[in-house]
């Protein structure tokens, strides 16, 4: 792992009219590391991946890439829902980006996107829209498509959610042989706590408005942070089932708001 | 702008980027042929058969009321070939395409948007608007046009034959009478409408699918929202440029 940091999000605070998601949130991610982000329902883990991919923009603080090139590090994302082009084949869905983001088209883009789904064994599939796909082949496209262009960072919104344990297992080293093939820096979201000790490197916790470190996945086994020990254990009683979202005033109007599309 | 303007606000953000990014050239070929497809062919079959019923319709009531006031039906061409020009054969087309192509336009990027569909784009480098807003408007604005010449056609062969199956007009006779009415000012007026319906109708139903939230219900919303107001725009469009017209031209 290289220890340069790829990401680094800062005092990132994020409200929906009146009500604050979270305020002051701090992370580094450093490059080829593996980073899960846990947290209950509604704690805002996939706004948060999505003001790191810059499809919202956060009300405080800011998000940075201290060494990428120009502006930003290229970002590949499995969305929760797939998000995958259902008027469009498993291959066209690997097409579309090489033709609009690096102008690739023709028999290479055909090559590579071959190459993708024949790694996420699609390769008999490629002809298949996804709504005659079953939902682990689904993920496996999704993952292919977040990879198909060569992202310095892979942003995964809950890759295993929905899939049952054989299938989620199998997507998660998936997720793991394609990291190590590709030396990607991985964000993972997710509610699993048996697939986030299998992807991560190091475990965070989002509850409760707060980011906190668990560190590694033997050191959040045995964390003594009260949230994090009740959430991994599943434990009923403690701070994360009493936690409430934060309500604080907002002084000024939004003054920032989700992208145009 | 949100804010400000609410969806209006919205509207004028993607009419303004639509229209930069058409003027300037970004034109996606193969989005503009699937929507012509889309708006114009599919919408062809309907168009035909409703602006065809209602043109025999419109005419034997015009001489209908003639014949009851007046015991005179001589000016029926005229009469029926002015408002099948100048309305009828331009309204018509654009209410069935809001109804047909404005509703499916935006079911699909309405589902697009709470699927994720539209983020994904975005994080894919494609700009959303020239990806699936252009292609629309662009082949909205040339289907609209071709519909319209169309429907004024097909209904004034109905008009014709109402004439002269119903009235006892000469083929001749009928068309003469209506060149004396036609002038080259109301074929302007009615592919000026034409291009403004067609140019409309696609940036409501895109504007209202990107605004839409809320799952299933929201996309049922969003849809019905669109199609009223499409058909709102329509109508109070045609009768501004209807009264611009008969000031300028």
């Amino acid at each position: 792992m290289n220890s340069s940091p790829i990401l680094q999000a800062k005092q990132i605070g994020k409200h929906f009219g009146s009500h604050w998601i979270f305020r002051n949130l701090n992370l580094s991610i450093q490059r080829g590391e593996s980073v899960v982000l846990l947290g209950p329902s509604g704690s805002g883990k996939s706004v948060f991946l999505k003001l790191i991919a810059g499809l919202l923009e956060p009300d405080e603080g800011g998000i940075f890439f201290p060494t990428a090139s120009i502006l930003k590090p290229r970002i590949g994302m499995l969305f929760q829902q797939n998000a995958l082009f259902d008027s469009m084949t498993a291959e066209e869905n690997l097409l579309l980006p090489q033709k609009e983001c690096l102008g690739i088209t023709g028999h290479v883009a055909q090559k590579k996107a071959d190459y993708f789904l024949n790694e996420v064994g699609l390769g008999l599939a490629k002809h298949l829209y996804p709504s005659e796909l079953s939902g682990g082949m689904q993920k496996r496209l999704g993952v292919a498509r977040a990879l198909i262009l060569s992202p310095d960072l892979l942003l995964y919104d809950e890759p295993t959610a929905g899939l049952d344990p054989v299938t989620s297992k199998k997507i998660a080293e998936l997720l793991i042989r394609l990291k190590q093939e590709t030396k990607s820096t991985l964000l993972t979201v997710t509610n699993e706590i048996g697939r986030a000790y299998q992807i991560a490197d190091r475990i965070f916790l989002l509850a409760g408005g707060n980011l906190r470190e668990g560190g590694t996945p033997d050191e959040t086994r045995i964390s003594p942070d009260p949230w994090i020990h009740q959430f991994v254990r599943g434990e009923k009683n403690g701070p994360v089932t009493e936690s409430q979202p934060k309500k604080t005033p907002i002084k000024s109007p939004i003054k920032s708001e989700e992208k145009m599309p | 702008m949100r804010q400000i303007g609410g969806i209006w606000g919205r509207f004028f953000e993607i009419s303004t980027r639509t229209l930069s990014q058409s003027l300037r050239g970004l034109w996606r070929w193969d989005g503009i042929a699937k929507s012509i497809v889309q708006t114009g062919i599919e919408s062809l079959p309907i168009v035909t058969i409703s602006t065809a019923f209602t043109g025999l319709v419109v005419t034997n009531e015009i001489a209908w009321h003639l014949d009851l006031a007046l015991h005179n039906v001589s000016m029926i061409p005229g009469l029926a070939g002015q408002f099948i020009l100048r309305e009828l054969g331009v309204v018509i087309p654009a209410l069935l395409v809001v109804s047909n192509v404005g509703a499916a336009t935006t079911a699909e990027l309405g589902s697009m948007k709470v699927t994720e569909q539209i983020d994904a784009l975005q994080l894919l480098g494609v700009d959303p608007v020239n990806f699936l807003v252009v292609p629309r408007f662009i082949a909205g604005i040339g289907s609209m046009l071709c519909l319209t010449v169309i429907a004024i056609f097909v209904t004034l062969i109905c008009a014709l034959a109402v004439g002269v199956f119903s009235y006892h007009f000469g083929w001749l006779e009928y068309l003469t009478a209506i060149q004396h009415f036609i002038s080259i000012k109301d074929i302007i007026c009615a592919m000026i409408k034409a291009l403004v319906f067609g140019a409309v109708i696609p940036l409501i139903s895109c504007t209202f699918g990107f605004e839409c939230g809320g799952g299933a219900e929201g996309v049922g919303t969003a849809t019905t929202n669109s199609v009223v107001t499409a058909t709102l725009a329509v109508i109070s469009l045609d009768f501004l440029l209807t009264y611009l017209s008969t000031l300028l031209l």
